[in-house]
């Protein structure tokens, strides 16, 4: 062997790779061969510079940067597809606002007239519900806002979720116009534990029922795309909704998703539920279920890298004419969420009144007694505790209220004795507290030293907030 | 725990799982960074420059055709933004902190990667797979479908060149 042959041969020799027989002719060349050693050390060298460089370049972890960014694009591109889905919306406004047929001609005309070349360029549809499906299994966290077509204002809901899924944390932020009787208010949800400000009557409630917990958990379910999709395409599956979908060419433009449900069909929910109880809670809870409505057609907007959703507008059918009724724009799609937007303990206002159910039972309980005996039995034991001065336990007959705002409020007067208490009057529709029992009464009472008979304007009397077979004063007194 | 390959990876990103493309960013950041720093001589615009590379490789993964040439593909990205770098106008500020990182910055071998970033394309590959990507010599050969002897070959003629960067550069200096 040579020197030129044995050089050839180095890098191999330092990798390991020399078969056996080569190697040992190597090393004998080697033995002998001084430059041929000196070349080999060179190599070594250079070898362990570049591994010793290398090992410096371990250290820095770049995952979470990258991702960092590659959310803050993301986000970046939503925004700005949106303002091409503007254009979009405007033809689409167009072509469904009848169900009549377009000739091509016109189709054409139209297309020239609004400027909108990316119609021509949408490829065949590569897309499918499947893909969201699964994109939606690695959202861990989500922001979603609200709109009503004639408000301004969103309700606004952040949505947390453990590592298997299932949803841990809710922040949901009701404005005016979602409630109308208390509207403007700020829920938490975390570990099943629901904590509600209403800001109008800035009351601050800790509410421990699991039924009202499970309304609002079903609530962000309803409304976070996950769920959304599936049921899309189960119901497609099933031949009950149409399904047409646009994946433009230009890859920075949102893919259009419409479901149209066939027949006399709602594309979103599956099957409405009324019932009583339900629709009380969803009173309470102010949801933008309340009215129950049916959405005959609903408009996906995806994102093309990611295949999740950007934003989802729901239309009624009246008339021959799709009304949009709602739109759900989903944002900051795994940006963590802080931990403080979960709890109102810091948000609330000092002066608020707080009512904490968990720790203290509100009402009495029903047991065998009818509605009407039960709720004359809180108005007697009510007014039996102002009496005895037991500021606690009249606070406990009257939501809940706190011994010193009972005091407060009636601690002025003394109470002497019941006189009578009438037949409750049934409850009012449309009153100003619906399903409560307007309890007549005649107090007599001691007031700057005169005696004289009170009978109270109400008391209204009506089912604990979320504690069922619990009844308590909400009113007029 | 095995590793998979990056067509794997790519192909459960493109499914859905967005967060697979971890793996690539874990797999390739040592190669790209050292490729950049030797390409911008400056360790804290070169890891700038590495996430921009990383990003744009998320992006434009649908666009891949051959999904075996990832690592390939992912250093003409990295490529393009250097030379994007490279060509905005500095002040004269950034311009004299560069001399100044470039060489408080002991732990990292500027001068060596300076070499790397001149190389000629395939012993750039195979020296920054083999070193900073951490692959062996028949990974090597598995990833870039040639026969092993072709890979030893290429990372011979790579010393070589690399040595006498080197050499020259120390010239200069003198």
């Amino acid at each position: 062997m040579n020197c030129t042959e044995c050089k050839e041969k180095l890098a191999e020799l330092l990798e390991g790779l020399l078969p056996e027989s080569q190697r040992q002719i190597v090393e004998e060349h080697l033995k002998d061969c001084q430059a041929c050693q000196a070349e080999l050390q060179e190599l070594k060298e250079l070898s362990e510079r570049l591994i010793s460089d290398s090992n410096a370049w371990q250290q820095t972890n770049l995952e979470d940067a990258v991702f960092n960014r590659i959310i803050n694009e993301q986000n970046k591109r939503l925004k700005q597809a949106d303002r091409v889905n503007r254009q979009f919306r405007i033809w689409r406004q167009i072509m469904n606002s009848k169900i009549t047929r377009y000739t091509a001609a016109a189709v054409v005309i139209l297309i020239v007239v609004l400027g909108i070349t990316f119609l021509d360029k949408a490829v065949t549809p590569v897309y499918a519900l499947d893909q969201t499906i699964r994109a939606n299994h690695s959202v861990y966290s989500l922001h979603i806002k609200g709109f009503h077509p004639e408000y301004e204002e969103p309700s606004e809901m952040w949505v947390e979720c453990g590592p298997d899924g299932k949803i841990e944390n809710i922040r949901l932020s009701s404005p005016k116009w979602s409630d109308k009787y208390d509207g403007d208010k700020l829920m938490v949800w975390k570990e099943n534990k629901l904590q509600v400000w209403l800001k109008r009557k800035n009351i601050f409630g800790i509410i421990k029922d699991t039924m009202l917990s499970a309304q609002v958990l079903k609530m962000a379910e309803e409304f976070a795309p996950k769920l959304a999709v599936e049921r899309l395409r189960d119901r497609q599956q099933q031949g009950e909704i149409k399904l047409e979908i646009i994946e433009p060419a230009n890859k920075a433009e949102l893919i259009v998703v419409t479901a149209t449900a066939l027949e006399e069909g709602d594309a979103f929910f599956p099957t409405p539920t009324p019932s009583n109880k339900a629709d009380e809670l969803s009173a309470e809870v102010g949801s933008m279920q309340k009215d129950k409505a049916i959405y005959q057609r609903i408009i996906l907007f995806v994102d093309q890298a990611t295949k999740l959703v950007s934003c989802i507008e729901f239309y009624q059918l009246k008339d021959s004419d799709y009304q949009k009724k709602m739109t759900l724009e989903f944002y900051d799609y795994n940006v963590p969420i802080d931990s403080k937007m979960f709890t109102l303990d810091d948000e609330v206002p000092p002066d608020v009144l707080r009512i904490d159910q968990t720790t203290q039972e509100v009402g009495l309980v029903q047991g065998q007694l009818t509605d009407e005996e039960i709720a004359v039995e809180v108005v007697r034991q009510f007014f039996e505790a102002l009496i005895a001065s037991d500021f606690v336990k009249a606070g406990r007959l009257l939501e809940g209220l706190p011994a010193e705002e009972i005091k407060k409020d009636y601690g002025k007067v003394k109470y002497l004795r019941i006189v009578s208490i009438e037949k409750p009057t049934k409850p009012q529709a449309g009153a100003y507290v619906p399903g409560a029992f307007r309890v007549p009464c005649t107090i007599e009472i001691e007031k700057d030293g005169k005696i004289e008979q009170w009978k109270p304007y109400g008391p209204f009397v009506r089912p604990v907030m979320g504690q069922h077979g619990r009844w308590t004063i909400c009113g007029g007194i | 725990m095995a590793e998979e390959s990056d067509q794997y990876y790519i192909e459960e990103c493109l499914n859905g799982h967005p967060d697979e493309f971890r793996h690539l960013v874990r797999r390739y950041q040592a190669a790209v960074s050292a490729y950049l720093a030797g390409k911008l001589s400056d360790r804290s615009i070169a890891e700038e420059a590495t996430q921009e590379t990383f990003v744009r490789a998320y992006f434009g993964l649908s666009e891949l055709r051959k999904r075996e040439s990832f690592y390939c593909w992912l250093l003409g990205i990295a490529g393009r933004v250097a030379k994007e770098q490279l060509r905005r106008p500095k002040s004269f500020a950034e311009a004299g902190c560069l001399a100044q990182r470039a060489c408080e910055e002991r732990k990292v071998d500027v001068e060596l990667e300076e070499a790397i970033a001149k190389l000629p394309d395939p012993y750039k590959r195979i020296i920054l797979l083999r070193f900073y990507g951490g692959r062996s010599c028949s990974q090597i050969a598995e990833q870039l479908d040639m026969p092993i002897g072709t890979v030893t070959k290429q990372l011979s003629r790579a010393y070589a060149k690399l040595r006498q960067l080197l050499s020259g550069e120390k010239e200069v200096q003198k």
